[in-house]
């Protein structure tokens, strides 16, 4: 492990201080599930560890805004796991989030650290993108928002300039009646990275649906479907795989120690089928 | 009903308490007044010549105190060659090779001073596998064999990266395939697995006036000693092993790891114990592994099914050095000769140096892997000639006054047994169909048997000792692993002795005061230990005598008239008056008062029954005391969509003689299973084209968590034929468990894909492709009907 110094600043004064001081080579510390891995590995050249656990403007929690959720930066996914509201609006995101780690993991981990590492196998992406999540930022120059797709810029890069942190991502109730579902193929039954996760969000009464795909491109990926043909049950089966693939064609899978590319893209199609039929089948029971 | 009180009654582990409440001793809980901690500069290349190593910005770092580089080495060890170095000098032939030590203050500083080491390399040409390292123009990893000691018996090919090569010769092979009516010959292999044990290698190491003293986990503390006194140049006295708890060795923990390397520090440090333990990223590049091996087979059949000939090559890749590359390919081959009866047989075993990290004993010696290569040609066969594989292989298989393909006339076969049991339990004889169930699965199932035997010869020696109040210790110096050996040997000194297990205990092993063991491996300890335990109760001077002595002496009568009956020490006087002592009250008699300790030492060795195998044939009338025998089946579930596969049953049985612990049995063989499981379906360690570990994590490295053992899992233990010359006709049953599982697996996914899975593991990747291909070929073909 590198030496480095620990800080935990109260206010954002000090906060955007300590980021400019130590220009880039820092590392912010909320949960630590992630950094402390890398930080042991040797495999960060920060300096600094600056605990934002100090900024009570970043303890909000799971706030009900005006037609959905907002979630603080610190909000664990323990917590996130456990809420009525998380549960019964963004049911996807939920299993994602099952996903992550272990109980202890998630009792310490925090959904914004999730996305904020940038990976693109980072379990609650693809939900987070069907369900159209916004990032809320907040930097010493100001505040802006940014749609999470834009959020992501490459593997372990994002959107983030070296003087912003995320204040909270803000979940829009979906529009009903909607079906969704979140898949994750492992090579085992336990503990795993993703080798590949697919989110299906349905809205069959705008005809579209959307899928946000994990592990199969440089960042977590959205992907629309508008045309209708994959809403409606009685679509042709052909016209249906033939909308899929045209969707999964985005993706850009690579050969890696987890799987191979040619593995990634048949089971990118497998689990895109399986996402969109067990959304339908979500959707069907809601109605009756 | 069992005419035993103790032996065959199932109990708890006796260190299951500590352990899981976290008081057991592991190496990591060593910590000493002065103690420095060391960490160790490794070379992140495979092959390369180490042009300079420059210490000097390292050494300023607060808090080292010295830093070691090749130039400090002082010898060369190993268990068969003595090939390798404490730290590389000249050149380093794998990734994670050391090439400096520091020894610090704190472990910080030690890593600190590390990563300021420059090392200058000049790449060499890595040796990737054992197919280019066979290669005539193949770079050499070891100019000379012959330039080294030979420590043990092995037999290397001069120019060549073969350090050992073993011939096995029975009958005319040429004959034997002549006659045959079927031949089937294929290509089999596998990938590098690591043992994982929850704790990784290390050690505490203070080099002082009485000598050396080491805290290790090791599983062989006197060849530890035997190894350490001859490179530092100390007599036995002045090397003392202090065992620590093992969290687990599976064979990894067999060999010299760090004790070397902390030795050579200690050396300059007097008076400082040092310690290290390998971080997990350390231990998958030095911990020792399963090397990847290649197997050629040919086996040829009778149209009836009988079995004529068989042709194995087996190409070990043992890594950057020999270390006991030569005895997994001795046992392998050895086992190769398979469980069944063949008239003509020929074995090679070609161990190979790569420049890939190093390969040591694991779970079996090389077993699991020539089971999955002959088993397959069993399959191969059977299914050829459209016979079923129990009924082949039960035709086939050896029984009691057979001869081996060893030469040896054998005693105690249970192996058909053992195949009846496993597909007895899988409903074997049931309807089956394979290929896709109406749940959209495709189904199979298969069956694998194997034969190991146990490392000949090789003696153990025990220490028993009475306490006052007639608790017994016993000095046992095989080591507690899981296997559960703290737990049988107790069992089997309070049968012998005939008092209450409760009453015995272990003593940890310590060889300022243990009593001489080979290793614990080969699944050696219960059978051994056990003999030698009860050598020194029941043996001349025994346990037993000194108690009819002590009882003699208080009750005033003849050694003579004294005996012991069933655990009751009887004496009659010539005028027909009789005394008792329940030795279970022994405390209680006082007869022990006052008098000399009741303390035995007991032996067994096995060197009088072996007969050396004939250095052209290796056939031997006895190159064994033991063979194990055992059959497991599985099935599997196999989804089209993913390839992934799920185990969904097993069935184990074991040809265990007589099972002293039913339980730790059970838990053993569960443990093989679910280990064999990972073999087949999610372990490898995957390399790059210059010989670096890609996968060195435990994310990457797929071993099984206890929500992938989900399983029916059925095991039968086979008492048929206990062991004429075990403790109560115990058989050994530690490498058994894993040894058919992979392989079992394996037949039952080719027979539910319908197409034969060669390679070692079979992963969802290889699955799913497999399917496609199937499914685009018969598309081809129905197109172009």
């Amino acid at each position: 492990m590198s030496t480095f110094q620990y800080y935990r600043p109260q206010r954002f004064e000090e906060l955007w201080q300590l980021m400019v001081e130590y220009n880039n080579a820092f590392s912010l510390l909320a949960g630590g599930t992630d950094l402390l891995v890398r930080l042991r590995k040797g495999r960060t050249n920060s300096r600094a560890l600056i605990d934002i656990k100090g900024l009570q403007e970043l303890h909000g929690g799971i706030q009900e805004i005006n037609g959905g959720l907002r979630v603080g930066a610190l909000a664990l996914m323990g917590d996130l796991v456990d809420d009525a509201r998380m549960q019964q609006h963004f049911p996807a995101l939920v299993e994602a989030m099952k996903w992550v780690g272990s109980t202890q993991i998630r009792n310490r981990a925090t959904l914004t650290g999730n996305i904020c590492n940038a990976s693109p196998a980072a379990d609650t992406a693809p939900a987070l993108l069907v369900y159209g999540a916004r990032v809320n930022i907040l930097g010493s120059l100001g505040e802006r928002t940014l749609s999470l797709e834009d959020f992501f810029l490459a593997p372990g890069r994002s959107a983030l300039n070296p003087h912003e942190i995320v204040q909270s991502i803000d979940l829009s109730y979906p529009e009903t009646p909607n079906g969704s579902s979140f898949l994750r193929l492992t090579r085992r039954r336990g503990f795993d990275l993703a080798t590949v996760s697919v989110a299906c969000l349905l809205i069959p009464e705008a005809g579209r649906i959307r899928f946000g795909l994990g592990a199969v491109a440089p960042t977590p990926l959205l992907v629309i479907d508008g045309s209708g043909v994959l809403t409606q049950t009685e679509s042709a089966q052909v016209a249906k795989e033939s909308a899929l693939a045209k969707l999964a064609e985005r993706a850009t899978p690579i050969s890696d120690v987890r799987a191979s590319k040619e593995y990634r893209q048949a089971m990118l199609f497998a689990l895109m089928s399986k996402a969109q039929h067990i959304a339908s089948e979500r959707l069907n029971q809601s109605r009756s | 009903m069992s005419e035993y009180r103790v032996v065959g009654k199932s109990i708890p582990r006796k260190d299951a308490l500590e352990k899981v409440t976290g008081s057991a001793i592991y190496g990591a809980d060593i910590f000493l007044p002065k103690m420095l901690y060391a960490a160790v500069c490794r070379s992140p290349h495979a092959h390369a010549k180490i042009l300079s190593v420059d210490i000097g910005e390292a050494a300023k770092v607060p808090g080292v105190k010295i830093i070691l580089t090749g130039k400090d080495n002082i010898g060369l060890f190993g268990q068969f060659l003595m090939d390798q170095p404490i730290i590389a000098f000249e050149k380093v032939r794998y990734e994670g090779e050391p090439v400096a030590a520091v020894a610090a203050e704190d472990l910080d500083a030690a890593w600190e001073a590390v990563k300021l080491i420059k090392v200058e390399y000049e790449l060499l040409t890595p040796v990737i596998d054992s197919i280019q390292a066979m290669k005539p123009d193949s770079p050499l990893l070891h100019e000379k064999w012959s330039d080294y000691k030979m420590a043990q018996a092995a037999n290397p090919v001069d120019k060549s990266n073969v350090c050992d090569h073993f011939h096995l010769k029975k009958g005319d092979i040429e004959a034997g395939f002549a006659e045959s009516d079927i031949i089937v010959e294929n290509d089999y292999d596998g990938e590098m697995v690591q043992h994982s044990t929850m704790e990784t290698h290390g050690s505490t190491v203070l080099f002082d006036n009485k000598g050396l003293t080491i805290w290790s986990p090791t599983q062989s503390p006197f060849m530890t000693r035997d190894q350490l006194a001859k490179l530092f140049n100390l007599s036995l006295n002045q090397v003392r092993i202090i065992c620590t708890h093992i969290g687990g060795g599976f064979g990894s923990k067999y060999e010299l790891k760090t004790e070397p390397i902390l030795a050579l520090l200690a050396l300059k440090l007097k008076g400082r114990p040092i310690k290290m333990f390998n971080t997990r990223a350390e231990e998958f590049l030095t911990g020792g592994c399963r090397g990847p091996w290649r197997i050629h087979a040919k086996t040829g059949a009778k149209k009836d099914g009988t079995l004529v000939a068989h042709q194995f090559t087996i190409y070990w890749d043992t890594g950057a050095y020999a270390t006991t590359g030569p005895r997994v390919s001795y046992n392998a081959c050895f086992a190769s000769v398979t469980p069944y009866k063949i008239p003509n047989i020929v074995i090679d075993g070609y161990t190979v140096v790569t420049n890939k990290h190093i390969a040591t004993a694991y779970r079996g010696f090389g077993v699991p892997e020539v089971v999955w290569g002959y088993e397959n040609q069993m399959d191969l066969i059977a299914e050829k000639l459209n016979m079923d594989k129990v009924e082949f292989r039960l035709k086939n298989a050896l029984d009691d006054d057979d001869e081996s393909g060893t030469g040896e006339i054998l005693k105690s076969v249970a192996v058909k047994d053992c195949i009846k049991e496993a597909a007895r339990l899988l409903e074997w004889d049931k309807d089956f169909k394979p290929g896709l169930t109406p749940e959209g699965k495709l189904r199979g199932r298969g069956i694998a048997a194997f034969c190991k035997l146990t490392g000949t010869p090789s003696s153990t020696s025990v220490i028993v000792k009475m306490n006052e109040d007639g608790t017994v210790v016993v000095f046992v110096s095989g080591l507690e692993m899981g296997q559960g050996s703290t737990t049988v040997i107790p069992q089997i000194v309070a049968e012998g002795l005939g008092i209450s297990v409760e009453k015995v205990t272990t003593v940890p092993v310590d060889t300022l005061y243990s009593p001489y063991d080979k290793t614990t491996t080969s699944s050696r300890l219960t059978f051994h230990s056990g003999n030698a335990a009860l050598d020194a109760i029941n043996g001349i001077g025994g346990i037993n005598d000194q108690i009819r002595e002590l009882a003699s002496i208080k009750w005033k009568m003849d050694v003579e008239q004294v005996v012991i009956q069933d655990g009751v020490v009887i004496g009659r006087d010539n005028s027909g008056n009789e005394k008792r002592i329940v030795i279970e009250d022994i405390g209680k008699s006082g007869i022990m008062k006052e008098q000399k300790p009741v303390i035995a030492t007991g032996k067994y060795s096995t060197s009088e029954i072996y007969d050396p195998p004939d250095v052209e044939t290796h056939q031997s009338k006895r190159p064994t005391v033991m063979w194990f025998w055992g059959a497991q089946a599985a099935e599997v579930e196999i989804d089209p969509e993913t390839g992934k596969v799920e185990v969904t049953k097993v069935t184990a049985a074991h040809d265990i003689g007589k099972a002293i612990n039913p339980l730790g049995v059970l838990q053993q063989i569960e443990g093989g299973v679910i280990m064999g499981m990972g073999h087949a379906l999610l372990e490898e360690m995957i390399f790059d084209d210059k010989a670096i570990l890609l996968n060195g994590n435990m994310v990457d490295f797929k071993l099984p968590t206890s929500r992938d053992a989900k399983m029916d899992l059925k095991i039968a233990l086979v008492e048929t034929k206990p062991h004429p010359e075990g403790p109560y006709g115990a058989k050994g049953i530690g490498e058994p468990g894993m040894a058919p599982t992979a392989a079992a697996i394996a037949f039952a996914v080719s027979n539910a894909v319908g197409k034969r899975f060669t390679s070692m593991p079979i992963k969802a990747d290889d699955v799913l492709l497999t399917l496609k291909k199937m499914k685009s070929s018969d598309n081809h073909r129905m197109g172009g009907e």
